[in-house]
């Protein structure tokens, strides 16, 4: 579906966002996790056609996309959106909706009308669809989105950071929702929450300085930091800085820590089964110049 | 072919609603409105002591609004036609479907032009009506040449420059800027007067030979009381300068989205 080689990027001859990023991308959900700053939206942008690689190729769905032919054809089949959407606040979502799908081709107009009513319903803007953008809040321009980027049946979807500024019951719904298009067509989810991917993603690669450090099965994830996890309940005093502190908890008898390294003997550490969360935090550190 | 120009009208349509609903075209049909009613009343409260020709050619009068307005402020009001896009940041989103940025700026431009017009086709209406009621005519002739040649003229002549010349620009200030520069800049060049024959003052983007010829000519073509040195032909030849200029400036236009979408990033 989707082939990347030896795809680098470099911003002004010096900021290397992407170094030499090999990737192989079927059907199904996709999962792109790692830090801000990482190269995760620089390597969305190519594949959705804005920018050009410095070096290397991408080809979806046959089209090679760093080709302005390949480019336009990719587009055909793409549905897309960006960490930042913009929006015409003058116009109202069903509007938007349907300047959106004529320039993606859907020119019947029924067929056009009914895709955007579907879409608005399944969304949940039904409601407010003929209230000017303007008038929207977050999560809405959110949801309105990602109605936007599945107009015209997409075979492959990008969405880069989607759930930031949704509530969890949105973010719930929300990949629910993408899950549903997973089935469909090939989706790439590009976020730093862990959790979006652990919950809709059997395949999923971590991004970390321009390379990418792991890619495989979120299992194969949780099972590298198998052994590594450790919950230290203490009085206050918090575990030594060799640990990576995952998360605290206040409890009735201390402060339980979930730790992930080697904790000394006299912490009476319990090993814990990992989540995909300490699967991530774990690589990266192996990956840091420094201990997290 | 056929979706292009769907693409193009469905553009042009959603830019005739953005421009209507946002408030400077408004105003500006408003205002524009308001000065012919102004004028009108004043005119025909005075047209006892006024010479026969001008009385019925309030028209001219209402010219001098619409011309210097069509000049200097619809080319300002519509500079962000194309620049909102990448200031909302739509930019990003337009970039990413099978549409050309070719289509989408002249999507944009005709969506200008059917907007101005649509408001400026209707002030026609009102003002066609408002001289039959206070002067109890209306020399039709110079009425229809003065809205389907001037003021259709200036429209497409000023509102392709006003969204062409800022469409490169990345914000709403640069692109107005950009505008009042070019107006200013025009408008001193213009130190030693305008003239019948002058190719600076055909090209001139304010438009010289059109006003002036419909400020004074027309009331002396039609009405024998005025005299100006800019004739009809003066009209046409302008007209036919300000396409050039704006082929000259889309093409350049084109070519540099050609540019940018070819080295995208």
């Amino acid at each position: 579906m989707i082939e990347v080689t030896n795809l680098s990027k470099t911003y002004g001859g010096a900021v290397h966002a992407l170094r030499g990023i090999d990737l192989d991308i079927k059907n199904g959900m996709f999962g792109l996790v790692g830090p801000n700053g990482a190269g995760k939206t620089t390597l969305m942008r190519i594949l959705a056609g804005l920018i050009r690689p410095t070096t290397g190729t991408v080809r979806v769905l046959g089209h090679d996309v760093t080709t302005l032919q390949g480019k336009f054809e990719a587009k055909s089949i793409l549905g897309y959106l960006p960490q930042e959407l913009g929006l015409y606040p003058n116009l109202t979502g069903r509007e938007f909706l349907d300047y959106i799908a004529i320039l993606k081709g859907v020119t019947d107009k029924r067929a056009r009308r009914q895709q955007v009513t579907d879409l608005l319903e399944s969304v949940r803007l039904a409601d407010v669809a003929d209230r000017r953008l303007k008038t929207y809040s977050g999560g809405m321009k959110r949801r309105i989105g990602v109605a936007q980027a599945l107009l015209g049946s997409p075979k492959l979807l990008i969405v880069d950071e989607p759930t930031v500024g949704l509530d969890p019951e949105e973010r719930v719904r929300f990949r629910n929702l993408l899950s549903e298009m997973a089935s469909r067509c090939t989706v790439i989810l590009s976020t730093h929450i862990v959790e979006d991917i652990s919950h809709s993603c059997n395949d999923l690669a971590v991004i970390s300085q321009g390379q990418v450090i792991f890619r495989g099965a979120p299992g194969d994830l949780i099972t590298q930091a198998r052994g590594h996890v450790w919950s230290i309940t203490t009085q206050g005093e918090r575990p030594n800085s060799g640990l990576a502190v995952v998360s605290t908890l206040q409890m009735h008898d201390g402060v339980q820590y979930r730790v992930l390294g080697t904790p000394e003997p006299d912490y009476n550490a319990v090993s814990i089964e990992p989540s995909l969360e300490d699967g991530y935090i774990w690589l990266m550190r192996q990956h840091s110049p420094t201990p997290a | 072919m056929k979706l292009k120009l769907m693409q193009i009208t469905h553009i042009a349509r959603y830019e005739v609603q953005l421009h209507w609903r946002g408030r400077a075209l408004l105003v500006m049909m408003l205002a524009i409105l308001v000065m012919n009613g102004i004028t009108a009343l004043v005119m025909s409260q005075s047209s006892d002591s006024m010479p026969p020709g001008l009385v019925i050619n309030h028209s001219a009068m209402a010219w001098a609004t619409i011309g210097v307005t069509l000049a200097f402020l619809l080319p300002v009001i519509i500079s962000d036609t194309v620049p909102k896009d990448r200031q909302f940041g739509v930019r990003e989103l337009l970039d990413t479907l099978p549409v050309s940025r070719g289509v989408v700026l002249l999507g944009k431009l005709l969506g200008v032009y059917a907007a101005v017009l649509s408001g400026l086709a209707v002030i026609m209406l009102i003002t066609g009506a408002l001289d039959l009621l206070l002067f109890g005519e209306v020399n039709v002739s110079s009425f229809l040449e003065i809205w389907l040649v001037g003021t259709t003229g200036m429209v497409i002549l000023n509102g392709g420059l006003g969204v062409l010349l800022p469409a490169t620009q990345p914000n709403r200030r640069r692109a107005v800027v950009l505008v009042i520069a070019v107006l200013i800049l025009s408008f001193a060049l213009s130190g030693s007067g305008f003239e019948s024959g002058s190719m600076d003052t055909y090209f001139n983007p304010i438009r010289p030979s059109i006003i002036m010829y419909y400020l004074t000519g027309v009331a002396g073509t039609f009405g024998g009381s005025a005299v100006s040195q800019f004739t009809r032909e003066d009209v046409w030849l302008s007209i036919g300068a300000g396409l050039v200029e704006l082929v000259v400036i889309g093409l350049a236009v084109w070519g540099w989205s050609r540019w940018h979408e070819s080295r995208a990033g």
